[in-house]
């Protein structure tokens, strides 16, 4: 790691020239806090084993931290015992949108850049957000929607609760998607069971009864597609109904291997761990003036099919359990 | 159970409440049939599917009837069905396969790991519920504040036993075998227990003595201990057996999905706790309806279906069910109070 540090301080050398307000180099290798907005979900730590790539790759020192629930209460402290450690930069998963700006605000006026990640703040108080294009994802589930079900029937859409921005993004980009670009498609009025499995299989039951051309249902969070799923199966019509669900965890991968599901939509956590470090790090060594970033920067994202689950593009995209 | 005047049957079944609410069931599925295209609520896969659906709420509804009948309450059996599906999926994967068999979804040894996490989730359950009833009658502090902290307790110790995520896992046959399927293509099997257990407590409460101790403590504490009833260690039992409850409804509720809910379950005990007292039982204890809680919970399930069926909009299938709810009990009340 020195060694490393030491052969790049030329470049640090220029970058100062370039951003003279952040953090100064020294012999040390630069140190980046990232606090996640939830451990132990697969999606977070896929994000983790980006991050610890990035930072080997780069020869920075990075500690992960997060809640073990998505909740503000319990992230704070973390965020807090991360500053405290004196990082150069840092990396965080807004679990709150507004009650964290001051916090990000206070660290920048420290020249203490911080790069947001999944969610985002109120306020581009940050030097970039990374997180997916929910609407564009909505889309791109509705082309495989058009394609799984051949272009006509009707489709009902399940998400999670109103009020909920990321998420209602998701089912918007579907409807809209779908009304430019497949109009022989016929979309229900969407249908919101909040993160319980036994709402969502009501809802779709009912839907399967009173619609007998439904071809498709599109689920914005697992829980969703869980309840949809048993519903689907219950009526005997797995296989007739196509369901296309959100993420990519292991479970759901082998689901969509056994037919349950048709299609799922990928985000991409490990590049937003793995690139948000890396640009911490390039602004840090002055590699990245901040003034030239975009406000927010979307990562790629796929569509994983059972005929493209086995490409190496779709493979590196999965969510893991452990990294490996 | 007041005394049921001459005039007989009639009169009595007049009078009650679970009939009157078997009554707005099957006016609201008349309804529904009628307006619904082509009579698509009628369908007997409808109608299968509603039996479905209601069936792990009727199952706590029946043990909070009991548990309600002694005048306690109990907000956490949310919290227990969660807590006790965790338990039982971990047993449950754990005994039937090496983990590098069931991550590909190879389940050598399944018969024993579905015996083992269904005891393991009932027992589970069963513990849970016991530590409910000792923390209500030794502590001696009212069962709300008890179960609304174990509740938290519950909830934790799930987090904290699957790191905050769904156990991963678990075998989709115990979907596709039994908690989708369907006795002649009819009866859902996870009905069919909720029905058996349910008709075993519905004669405790009626016909026995444990039945009858636990109307009277629900009257008056005082009076049924000096009347000779040993109430702590009864509550003690009804609380255990709720949480047993709460076990097998974390079993059925495993079998519905395929994984668990470590975030889900949140609204269910309250949910449990409305349709008993919809269904007749006293809110303060000594009135209790088995069948009642049973019919009462059909109702929001067969409103959810109906409106999700006619395409009502999802913001205003949350107006009409409260509307809806508010009026059947206003008017069983009213119906009441002038046939006394």
């Amino acid at each position: 790691m020195r060694n490393l540090a030491s052969t790049l301080a030329p470049g640090l050398a220029l970058g100062l020239a370039l951003a003279p307000g952040w953090a100064a180099a020294q012999d040390e290798p630069l140190s980046i806090e990232f606090v996640a907005g939830i451990v132990g979900i697969p999606f977070y730590t896929s994000m983790e084993c980006g991050a610890r790539d990035a930072a080997r790759d780069l020869g920075v020192e990075m500690n992960w931290s997060g809640p073990p629930q998505w909740d503000l209460a319990l992230q704070l402290p973390l965020l807090q015992a991360a500053v405290e450690r004196d990082p150069d930069g840092v990396v965080l998963a807004p679990t709150d949108p507004v009650a964290l700006v001051t916090e990000v605000e206070a660290l920048m006026a420290r020249d203490i850049p911080v790069v947001t990640v999944d969610g985002s703040l109120a306020e581009p108080v940050d030097v970039q957000n990374m997180r997916t294009n929910n609407r564009e994802a909505g889309g791109l589930a509705a082309d495989a929607m058009a394609e799984a079900i051949g272009g006509t029937g009707s489709v009902l859409i399940v998400a999670l609760n109103p009020g909920v921005p990321a998420n209602q993004e998701r089912a918007d980009g579907f409807v809209e998607r779908l009304q430019a670009d497949h109009p022989g498609i016929t979309v229900l009025p969407i249908e919101y069971p909040g993160t319980d499995q036994n709402r969502a299989a009501e809802i779709v039951a009912a839907a399967i009864q009173a619609n007998p051309d439904l071809a498709g249902i599109y689920t914005t969070h697992s829980n969703a597609a869980v309840g949809a799923s048993s519903a689907v199966i219950g009526a005997g019509r797995q296989g007739e109904i196509r369901i296309i669900a959100y993420d990519a965890d292991p479970q759901q991968v082998r689901d969509l291997r056994d037919g349950i599901y048709d299609a799922l939509v990928v985000q991409s956590p490990y590049r937003e761990g793995y690139d948000s470090v890396a640009l911490v790090t390039q602004i840090l060594r002055g590699e990245v003036d901040p003034a030239t970033l975009e406000d927010v920067h979307y990562p790629p994202m796929v569509v994983a099919t059972r005929d493209n689950l086995d490409s190496p593009e779709v493979q590196g995209a999965l969510y893991v359990d452990s990294c490996e | 159970m007041t005394a049921v005047p001459l005039g007989g049957l009639a009169r009595r079944l007049l009078r009650s409440t679970p009939v009157a609410m078997a009554l707005v069931v099957v006016a609201l599925v008349l309804a529904f049939g009628a307006l619904s295209p082509g009579g698509a609520f009628l369908r007997v896969s409808n109608l299968s599917t509603i039996t479905l659906n209601v069936s792990v709420t009727m199952l706590l509804a029946v043990g909070v009837t009991l548990v309600m009948a002694s005048g306690e309450l109990d907000l956490s059996i949310g919290a227990n069905v969660v807590l006790s599906s965790v338990v039982g999926a971990q047993v449950l994967v754990a005994l039937s396969g090496a983990p590098e068999q069931v991550r590909v979804g190879d389940y050598p040894t399944l018969p024993l790991g579905i015996a083992a996490g269904t005891l393991a989730a009932v027992l589970t359950g069963a513990a849970f519920g016991a530590l409910n009833g000792l923390l209500v009658t030794r502590l001696r502090v009212n069962s709300f504040i008890v179960t609304l902290g174990t509740m938290g307790i519950g909830t934790g110790l799930a987090y904290v036993l699957t790191g905050g995520t769904n156990v991963p896992h678990v075998p989709r046959l115990l979907q596709t075998g039994f908690g989708v399927e369907r006795l002649f293509g009819v009866v859902p099997y996870p009905m069919i227990v909720v029905l058996v257990i349910s008709g075993l407590l519905w004669h405790l409460l009626s016909s026995t003595r444990f039945g009858l101790r636990t109307l009277a403590i629900g009257s008056s504490r005082e009076a049924a201990e000096r009347a000779g009833i040993r109430v702590a260690p009864h509550l003690l039992a009804l609380f255990t057996l709720m949480g047993a409850l709460a076990g097998v409804a974390a079993v059925l509720d495993l079998t519905r999905f395929a994984t668990t809910n470590v975030g889900g379950h949140q609204t269910t005990a309250l949910a449990a706790i409305a349709a008993v007292v919809i269904g007749g039982t006293s809110l303060f204890g000594g009135r209790a309806s088995v069948a009642g809680s049973m019919v009462a919970s059909l109702i929001p399930v067969v409103l959810a279906t109906g409106l999700v069926i006619l395409g009502v909009q999802a913001f205003w299938q949350l107006i009409v069910v409260g509307v809806i709810l508010i009026a059947a009990v206003a008017l069983d009340q009213r119906r009441r109070e002038r046939l006394l």
